[in-house]
């Protein structure tokens, strides 16, 4: 509109400049627009553009008012013309009109109406970006639309009454259209202000303003112009015009009347309805808050004051409404977090997010603690102003104490299955002490009945041995030089010889006795054992690999004791190689810490020595032990030979006997088949280290 | 040469009978067996043997007692006593034969060359 003003503006000072009589004044006949009309048309049009929306820039607004202030100094000045009868010169600045143009009393001076209307458009423009005195902006825009329309409907009437004397120029006809642009466009400008924002609503003010305007404004003056044009063609007289006018008149606003009442009507049952609805949903929401009692539910404002206040927080705080009520909600907290400034952080960080939830301390009218959960929502208005704030509050003190007595009784219940996992553990430890305790008393027990047994059978035994050894030697001393019965003799010397040694064996291993240990040449003892087998082995086609290391360090052994050892060992890999084979003998030294042998009585603990050890290895070249078996081979009357072969008591009697003297023997399979067994004893030093060892374990 | 007297103490009837036809072989010993260890004394204050083969574990008497009760008597107090018995082993004993507390020990079952060779030892040596 502002645009189009001031092209009309400079359309018409280009018909000046060009003297064009249709852009001066439209149509020949017609009053011309003036050029400082046109001038002003483009200062108004001008301002309203450069001031068009809000926010208008500081620069903009500058030179908007600058240009309303020279549209309204030009009105002024026209004016003042009027007034004082003066002619300061300005009518004829730009361009010069003939003294015989219509309508006009001083040739290029603007009509008083149009000099008004830059006036009040000037005052009106300067001050459009004023939000306080925008009442006054539309009261004089409203007031240039009047005389604006005034003079256009003179010209649409063309009657010489409105037209004045002839003493005051008149308005052209597009200088009245201009200045009801520049009117819409000013109104137009800040739709949300004044009597505009009313009529731009959507309320019901608006539809009916929006409704009734044009037509109220429209209907008088067609109504007046068919009058008018009825009169000029003398279809009827003045008075009766007059009364036609008046009817159609009352007739016309009479059917605007019922049909915005009829409207309103409509809006006014549907708001009762919605009101309805809002009370009735108000009612219940009032009544669900009320009858809240376990949460406190508050409304405040923006500040932080109690707005309203419901039973349930009367209850919970003990406040009663009228007490609280235009109070701060702080004094809902307790005294620390009041002087840590939480309700104000609290509001703030509400009004930020939005909501905010926080468990803490929170104090009754009383005085006492409760143990709140408290939920702070911002309440804002259509525009996002912020209203106020929701506050709903639980008191949550016996569920804490649950809560936390149900810590406690998780704690104690962990710390309770802890100590009984405790308990599990050490009954469990003890079950095991017990059950080895038991081991040890079986094997005890068994131990003390096959010494019992041991010594009855030794007696009972040998003696039918011994008659039967003085058979053999009877019968030889008689022999008549048959071969076959020396043969048969030896025979049956060889097994009384047999029998003797394994109850020799059971009575050692029941019966092992005291140690009577000297330092011995381990390679002579084990030579000694090899020759009480030399029989054996021929009789098994068994061949002897010796490999001793000479001049071994001497060992502290009962060699008489040791000497059965090796030869338990040997009797082992003999009755393992019934078909004859190899058994290989080794011996070495190697530093005892490698070993970690257990020294003194079969109980006695592990003590490492920084000495060296002597290691016996015996190998054969049998058929194994099964694995499973392996860890058996130590135990009391376990044997893997043919029944009567052995007595299961060797290498349990063997590893007796090693571990009294501190010494270790293990037996494994070969890789190549056969059995290793290795027997490793301490060297003179390594043994006086045991020896004090086992004085100082008594 | 006269024939060496031995006294044989043992309960095992068998055994005596055997080992005195054993020992009374070569003709060199004079072999009286005592099968009741208490009745054993008077048998050697009558026999006066010039050795003992002394059992240790009789029904009737231990022989330690018995070999006690030998030496109260002046004739017998030099008899030297070798035990022959099944108590000990060969393993104990490192042999045959061996001295416990002083005391020569046989083990059964002995074969007569090596019961030879102690007698003929502890008849050399002072008892």
């Amino acid at each position: 509109m502002s645009l189009l003003s001031v092209a009309v503006g400079g359309a018409v000072l280009a018909g000046w400049t060009i003297d064009n009589a249709t852009l001066k004044s439209l149509y020949p006949g017609l009053v011309t627009m003036k050029p400082n009309d046109a001038l002003g048309l483009i200062l108004t049009g001008g301002a309203l553009w450069l001031m068009r929306r809000e926010p208008v820039p500081r620069s903009r607004r500058r030179w908007g008012i600058f240009c309303a202030l020279g549209a309204g100094l030009i009105g002024l000045t026209a004016l003042s013309e009027y007034a004082f009868g003066w002619d300061l010169g300005i009518d004829q600045l730009l361009f010069r009109e003939s003294h015989d143009v219509i309508w006009t009393s001083q040739p290029g001076r603007m009509a008083p109406t149009s000099a008004v209307n830059f006036l009040l458009l000037g005052t009106a423009l300067a001050l459009l970006d004023r939000p306080r005195r925008h009442w006054l902006v539309e009261t004089l825009t409203l007031a240039v639309v009047f005389v604006s329309l005034f003079a256009y409907l003179a010209h649409l009437y063309a009657l010489e009454l409105l037209h004045g004397t002839g003493y005051y120029t008149h308005m052209a006809v597009h200088t009245a259209v201009a200045f009801c642009l520049l009117c819409a466009g000013i109104l137009t400008s800040r739709p949300d202000r004044g009597f505009m924002g009313i009529v731009a609503s959507a309320t019901a003010g608006g539809v009916m303003a929006r409704r009734l305007l044009p037509a109220t404004i429209l209907a008088p003056a067609l109504l007046a112009w068919l009058g008018f044009v009825g009169q000029r063609f003398g279809y009827y007289g003045t008075v009766f015009g007059l009364a036609l006018l008046a009817l159609a008149t009352i007739i016309a606003l009479s059917i605007l009347v019922l049909w915005s009442a009829n409207s309103l009507y409509r809006v006014d049952v549907e708001r009762a309805r919605t009101e309805a609805a809002l009370r009735s949903h108000r009612e219940r929401l009032q009544l669900m808050v009320d009858g809240a009692k376990d949460y406190a539910m508050l409304m405040l404002d923006a500040e932080g004051l109690v707005q309203s206040w419901n039973p349930g927080a009367e209850r919970i705080e003990g406040y009663g409404e009228e007490e609280i009520v235009g109070q701060h909600f702080s004094r809902f907290y307790v005294r620390e977090d009041s002087i840590a400034a939480k309700p104000r952080r609290h509001l703030t960080f509400a009004a930020a997010q939005g909501a905010m939830e926080d468990e803490g301390w929170r104090l009754r009218k009383d005085g006492s603690r409760f143990w709140a959960n408290t939920i702070l929502t911002a309440l804002r208005d259509e525009d996002g102003r912020l209203r106020g704030f929701a506050l709903l509050m639980r008191d949550m003190t016996d569920r804490m104490r649950i809560e936390e007595k149900l810590k406690d009784a998780n704690a104690e219940l962990s710390h309770r299955e802890e100590a009984l996992r405790t308990a599990l553990s050490d009954a469990t430890k003890t079950q095991q002490a017990l059950e080895s305790a038991q081991l040890q008393v079986v094997q005890t027990e068994k131990m003390e009945s096959v010494g019992r047994l041991a010594a009855g059978v030794a007696h009972e035994v040998k003696n039918p041995l011994a008659i039967i050894q003085s058979g053999i030697d009877y019968l030889g001393d008689r022999n008549d030089g048959d071969p076959v019965r020396k043969e048969v003799l030896n025979e049956m010397e060889y097994a009384v010889t047999r029998a003797d040694r394994i109850i020799g064996g059971l009575l050692d291993f029941s019966m092992p006795g005291t140690l009577e240990p000297t330092y011995e040449d381990l390679n002579a003892v084990i030579d000694r054992a090899l020759l009480l087998v030399k029989h054996e082995l021929d009789r098994s086609r068994i061949s002897v690999a010796r490999a001793m290391t000479p001049d071994l360090p001497p060992v502290w052994i009962d060699e008489r004791k040791m000497e059965q050892v090796f030869l338990n060992v040997f009797l082992n890999a003999i009755q393992a190689m019934p078909h004859g084979g190899t058994m290989s003998v080794k011996t070495w030294v190697r530093p005892s810490a490698e070993t970690g042998l257990p020294i003194g009585s079969r109980s006695s603990k592990v003590v490492r020595h920084m000495g060296r050890v002597v290691v016996t290895e015996v190998d054969d070249t049998g058929t194994g032990i099964p694995e499973n078996l392996l860890r058996k081979v130590f135990e009391p009357f376990f044997t893997t030979k043919p029944t009567k072969k052995g007595t299961g008591l060797g290498l349990t009697v063997a590893k007796a006997i090693v571990e009294m003297h501190g010494g270790m023997i293990s037996l494994s399979n070969r890789a190549r088949g056969g059995v290793q067994v290795l027997v490793t004893l301490r060297t003179k030093g390594a043994a006086d280290d045991a020896s004090q060892a086992i004085a100082a374990d008594r | 040469m006269p024939r060496k007297r031995l006294l044989l103490i043992d309960d095992e009837e068998p055994f005596t009978r055997l080992l005195k036809l054993n020992l009374e072989e070569s003709g060199e010993y004079e072999v009286r067996v005592e099968n009741e260890g208490l009745q054993a004394v008077a048998a050697a204050c009558e026999f006066e043997p010039d050795l003992i083969l002394l059992d240790v574990i009789m029904p009737d008497a231990d022989g330690g007692e018995v070999a006690a009760l030998l030496k109260t008597h002046e004739k017998l107090r030099n008899v030297p006593i070798v035990f022959l018995t099944a108590a000990v082993s060969k393993q104990e004993l490192s042999g045959p034969s061996g001295t416990i507390g002083g005391r020569v020990f046989v083990a059964k079952p002995v074969n007569k060359r090596d019961l030879v060779e102690i007698i003929e030892r502890a008849l050399g040596a002072p008892s």
